[in-house]
């Protein structure tokens, strides 16, 4: 099932003096599945912020448009089924986490004793209950990402979208965030993260689109967007130096210390002939797995492809 | 639901605010030294009544006195009226400029709801701001001169009519220009501004500047000068008519407003 759907999406603004248009977005089309945890990837400036905000209601669309949850963007009863961390994290300062909460809890319509219950509970969960009697203003950047997560998480959402969230975070908090997206996945709930930091993005999402300049530079499976198709790699310990020439003659390419050795075939067709060598020069097997490219990699390619010349 | 949560959010973020304590007291410290003023007239009345030749010379004094409890109003009026147009000009813009409003517009909150909340929450604070200089100019008039006439409260209660007019006038300007353009505008832009300046023109300037006089709102009516130099009040239909006047209007602007809102991009 579709929880969000863009279709031919373009937005522009009107600026400066001479009220010049800049396309933030231009024609625009994906979609997210119920239960997935998205990537949404590009580099700075390339409208992954302004698509959020459109879906949210914040923008207008200047044409084309589509649905969160079946309902036109900024609808408000698929509101009350989103929690959104922005970018930038701006909380009314004068409140203490417990006020900030309540105030959000009662805008999202929760009754006071669940408001109260849930509050406590995202406190609790991105550890911040021991200091929810503090004002905001004395807060670290840290901690008001953490109180950010908190108030997104505060409606139990079915569709959360994260922007950046893990940025000002230490790696204990990472780590947590990325444990509680992981347990909310389990839940089924939709998640879309919008994030430079490519290693969470590659140990969290199932499907990414990258974006460039506002249009769909690709979107796809993480898993099929990274496999190159062909190759393997594998490890192997204590590889002698004759089986090295014989590896060689197959197309391998062979590295390593005298421990450890990673073996790379261009093509998968010789593995269980390397395996043969492997085997009888008596080199234990570490692993073996299909090459594959990382996704920071995959984003550097993607975006010198696109840069233009 | 939604309106009352912003509007107590909005009353309690102002009441936070170092600025508008400044503002009250300032207000205070002015009403006082205007009192202090008049007392000290007063004082002298009798030596003067006392040395005036005739009963055209008592009746100046007593116009004096009372020309100077009007100048009172006038600046209790005046500073409500600033106050009102600060804070609703200002109340929705630095939300956004400030990013806030993405927090609470990303919940099921309709925009028009956020608008009117912050209105109310505004509404909430002049009226707070009306109460301590109405219950302060009551104290004194009734101190002062044995009786409250009851035009005295009609004008407290006046000037915050007039005061929420003006603010929601300048709240609906604030979402089509600027905040502090639309504060000047609906400070000057009165109807009785118009018609002051249309005194010095002549030809098509005046006929533009009392076109103005009539397609502008006048504020003129909640102003109850003559009474209080008088003692005479309004008639019951007289302050039915001024009530819906400003509901009327502060409706219109409320609807424009958040119509404008409504359509705005927040970037």
């Amino acid at each position: 099932m579709e929880i969000i759907e863009i279709e031919h999406l373009t937005k522009s603004f009107r600026g400066g003096r001479r009220k010049q248009e800049t396309l933030a977005v231009d024609d625009l089309s994906f979609s997210v599945q119920q239960g997935e945890i998205f990537g949404f990837l590009g580099p700075n400036g390339a409208g992954k912020t302004t698509t959020l905000h459109t879906l949210l209601g914040f923008l207008h669309p200047t044409s084309g448009g589509g649905s969160v949850f079946g309902k036109p963007f900024g609808d408000i009863e698929a509101l009350r089924r989103i929690g959104l961390l922005p970018e930038y994290v701006n909380l009314h300062q004068y409140y203490t986490p417990n006020g900030m909460l309540n105030y959000y809890a009662r805008l999202s319509g929760l009754d006071p004793v669940e408001a109260r219950t849930r509050a406590a509970y995202v406190l609790e969960r991105l550890s911040i209950a021991d200091v929810c009697h503090k004002r905001i203003s004395t807060f670290s950047r840290g901690m008001i990402q953490r109180l950010g997560l908190a108030q997104a998480f505060l409606g139990d959402p079915d569709l959360l979208l994260l922007d950046e969230p893990t940025s000002s975070l230490d790696p204990v908090g990472r780590k947590d965030v990325k444990d509680l997206l992981l347990e909310l996945k389990a839940q089924g709930k939709t998640i879309v993260i919008s994030s430079h930091i490519l290693s969470d993005i590659e140990s969290l999402c199932d499907r990414v689109a990258i974006i460039r300049r506002g249009h769909l530079v690709t979107t796809g499976r993480l898993d099929e967007l990274l496999s190159t198709g062909e190759g393997m790699r594998i490890m192997c310990e204590r590889l002698p130096r004759e089986a090295v020439p014989e590896i060689e003659q197959l197309g391998g390419v062979v590295t390593g210390s005298e421990t450890i050795f990673e073996i790379i075939l261009p093509s998968r067709e010789k593995e269980y002939e390397v395996i043969g060598i492997l085997r009888k020069h008596n080199c234990p097997l570490v692993s073996m797995a299909e090459c594959k490219s990382s996704l920071e990699d995959f984003f550097f390619d993607i975006v010198k492809e696109e840069q233009p010349t | 639901m939604s309106i009352i949560a912003v509007a107590k959010d909005q009353a309690g973020d102002l009441l936070r605010r170092r600025y508008l304590l400044v503002i009250f007291i300032g207000a205070l410290a002015i009403i006082g030294m205007w009192i202090g003023y008049l007392a000290l007239m007063k004082s002298l009345i009798p030596a003067m009544q006392k040395g005036a030749q005739n009963a055209e010379s008592k009746g100046m004094v007593e116009m004096m006195i009372g020309g100077l409890q009007v100048g009172l109003h006038a600046i209790v009026g005046s500073i409500g009226v600033l106050l009102a147009l600060g804070l609703m000009c200002f109340s929705v813009t630095s939300e956004v400029s400030r990013g806030t409003v993405r927090m609470i517009l990303s919940r099921p909150v309709r925009r028009y709801e956020f608008f009117l909340g912050k209105w109310l929450g505004c509404v909430c604070i002049v009226a707070v701001y009306t109460l301590l200089v109405g219950i302060l100019v009551c104290a004194y008039t009734y101190w002062g001169f044995g009786h409250l006439q009851p035009v005295i409260p009609l004008s407290i209660a006046m000037m915050f009519l007039k005061a929420v007019t003006v603010g929601s006038v300048g709240m609906a300007l604030a979402m089509l220009l600027r905040p502090i353009v639309g504060l000047l505008i609906a400070y000057l832009a009165a109807a009785e501004t118009f018609l002051f300046i249309s005194r010095f023109t002549h030809g098509i300037a005046k006929g533009i500047l009392h076109g103005l006089f009539y397609a502008l709102p006048s504020y003129k009516a909640f102003d109850l000068y003559g009474g209080i130099m008088n003692g005479t009040t309004m008639s019951g239909t007289e302050i039915v008519y001024r009530v819906a006047y400003a509901l009327l209007l502060s409706s219109i602007m409320l609807v424009i407003g958040a119509a404008v809102f409504r359509r705005k991009d927040l970037i």
